[in-house]
């Protein structure tokens, strides 16, 4: 089994690292006879940039994770750190983007004004903020929806906008929990054709939780295997694909990740 | 240019619908007034519907041409006609239920938003809200009268009758508004909330940006029930309270009329009616508006 060290970056120091977790743990109702532990012994590391993939059985604790990560849960022991920052302070110092499986639009918002609700929270003027999120809209494709409402969306269109939302105001990290698990298999292609060309053009460091083996290979530059409950990461995968267009779905290296990343999927399974 | 020409056919459509029911209800009156008077006239036996059913004489049940008429006539020669006291009643009464409303709605959210921030204040608070409604409104409508007179000096403005109906049915409207309310400013889904927190929104933010516009589904329904609510509270509090100028007042000195001029009193029920529509006519437009603006009307 590989070991939990963040691959290629032998000795990275800590200040380099946009998330640094060790020896997490999160137990649900701790005092009590139905205490769950969901979470223990939790290790990872994310470097600027990187794109990672947090893949495990369904109900392992994947969204947990993800909240802890946010700052929205507290852990129950562990280190858990942002930039140097606690989950707190860096949920304070808005330093997340997140986007969930359902897109979480305002309905009473157009598209561009939910684009706009980050910045308006964080005191953006007017004329800044609707700048800004007319350029998030055409990022993500969407110029020219501005006024149109969530209901006038498709599903595929409303997880953009949500994805435009979460990366308005530059988050330093991109957390995102099945974005596309409601999506239909052609949308949900054509949308991580899209994320990805966001992540290059943003720069952003994203974690990406899934349960689609080949989406996780086709987007992460590596994918943690998290193991059943209590969770922790049995292994990580670097992804090294020779291109990031959807013509490598069909390329050899493609099939031996997601092949690998099964492999690894099951033994965790299995134990 | 096409959707705004098919609303304003079917905005005509509904007001002939609307004309076409007021005149068969005035038919259906007419021809049961008539079948009734004449099974009267004939025969009593216990079989014969019209000697089960209410007498249909012209004391009982004015022909409709005589109560439009009674709308023009003054009950003094030269002086003020039947209409025109009504109308001025209806104001006046009006005016009590929109202030009743109007404060009603104030106190409601405020309960609702009190209630909100935790579920022990809810639960130990949100049976009294319930139980208030408990009490017999004719019971306490002469006591708020009655404080109003005695125990409202310390207030900067001078207390008048007319604002104890209004307390009145600030009584009844705050109700439905706090209840339904609640419910709106709990509606958003988790992951709504947990994005506020993601973006550090404090919690008035997230009141204003996420729990209120929420709510306001929920709240218009409470509104139209608060709109008559406060309408016929202020009709009941005049009387109970024996407040003059409204359409309470109004109704009460037809009914001791009755038996000189049915008809009196028919007018004033029907402007008791068109008052509470005029109520939930507002809160309708109201709505609309809004909606229009959250771009709900699209769909």
């Amino acid at each position: 089994m590989s070991t939990p060290e963040p691959q290629g970056a032998p000795g990275a120091a800590a200040e380099e690292l946009v998330l640094q977790i060790a020896g997490l743990e999160k137990t649900f109702n701790p005092d009590r006879p139905n205490a769950v532990t969901a979470i223990s012994g939790l290790d990872l590391a994310v470097r600027p940039r990187e794109f990672v993939s947090i893949i495990g059985p369904s109900g392992c604790g994947k969204s947990t994770l993800l909240r802890l990560v946010g700052g929205l849960i507290e852990p129950t022991a562990g280190e858990l750190s942002v930039n140097g920052r606690s989950a707190q302070e860096a949920r304070l110092a808005r330093d997340y983007g997140m986007v969930f499986q359902a897109a979480g639009l305002l309905d009473w918002r157009s598209a561009i004004r939910n684009v706009e609700l980050p910045l308006e929270l964080m005191g953006w003027s007017k004329s800044r903020r609707r700048a800004r999120a007319v350029e998030m809209l055409k990022l993500v494709d969407l110029g020219g929806f501005d006024s149109h409402y969530p209901s006038e969306l498709s599903g595929g269109m409303q997880q953009r906008v949500a994805i435009a939302r979460a990366l308005s105001f530059e988050p330093a990290l991109l957390l995102m929990d099945e974005p596309f698990g409601a999506l239909d298999e052609m949308t949900r292609e054509h949308m991580q054709a899209e994320l990805l060309k966001i992540w290059r053009e943003t720069a952003t460091t994203v974690i990406f939780i899934t349960h689609s083996i080949p989406e996780a290979v086709f987007l992460s530059t590596r994918v943690a295997v998290m193991s059943a409950r209590p969770a922790r990461i049995a292994a990580e995968i670097p992804i090294e694909l020779p291109e990031r267009t959807p013509l490598v779905r069909d390329t050899e290296e493609f099939f031996r990740s997601v092949s690998r990343v099964r492999r690894t999927l099951r033994s965790v399974e299995a134990t | 240019m096409a959707s705004s020409s098919t609303s304003r056919r079917q905005r005509a459509r509904r007001s002939l619908i609307f004309a076409v029911f007021l005149v068969a209800l005035a038919l259906l009156y007419t021809g049961y007034k008539a079948v009734g008077q004449a099974i009267d006239d004939t025969q009593r036996d216990w079989w014969v519907v019209g000697s089960f059913l209410p007498r249909s004489d012209d004391k009982n049940m004015p022909p409709v041409l005589d109560i439009l008429a009674e709308f023009g006539k003054a009950p003094r020669e030269g002086g003020t006609t039947i209409g025109k006291l009504t109308f001025d009643g209806a104001l006046f009464t009006l005016r009590e239920a929109a202030v009743g409303f109007g404060a009603g709605t104030i106190i409601g959210l405020a309960i609702a938003v009190v209630l909100l921030q935790s579920r022990r204040a809810e639960r130990g608070v949100l049976p009294y809200v319930i139980a208030s409604q408990t009490v017999p409104l004719i019971a306490i409508a002469p006591i708020v009268v009655v404080w109003g007179r005695t125990n409202f000096g310390f207030l900067p403005w001078e207390w008048e009758d007319w604002m104890s109906v209004s307390l009145i049915a600030t009584y009844l409207t705050f109700f439905p508004v706090a209840v339904n309310g609640l419910r709106g400013l709990q509606s958003p889904s988790p992951e709504a909330t947990e994005l506020m927190q993601s973006y550090a929104a404090g919690r008035r933010q997230v009141l204003r940006r996420l729990q209120l516009p929420a709510s306001l589904p929920f709240l218009f329904p409470a509104f139209r029930i608060a709109a008559t609510a406060s309408v016929v509270g202020a009709i009941v509090g005049e009387i109970s309270a024996g407040v003059r100028g409204g359409l309470g007042r109004l109704i009460l000195d037809f009914a001791g009329k009755y038996i000189t001029g049915p008809e009196r009193l028919y007018v004033a029920v029907i402007g008791a009616c068109i008052t509470g529509l005029v109520a939930v006519g507002a809160v309708a437009l109201a709505e609309r508006l809004v909606l229009a603006r959250r771009g709900e009307l699209a769909r």
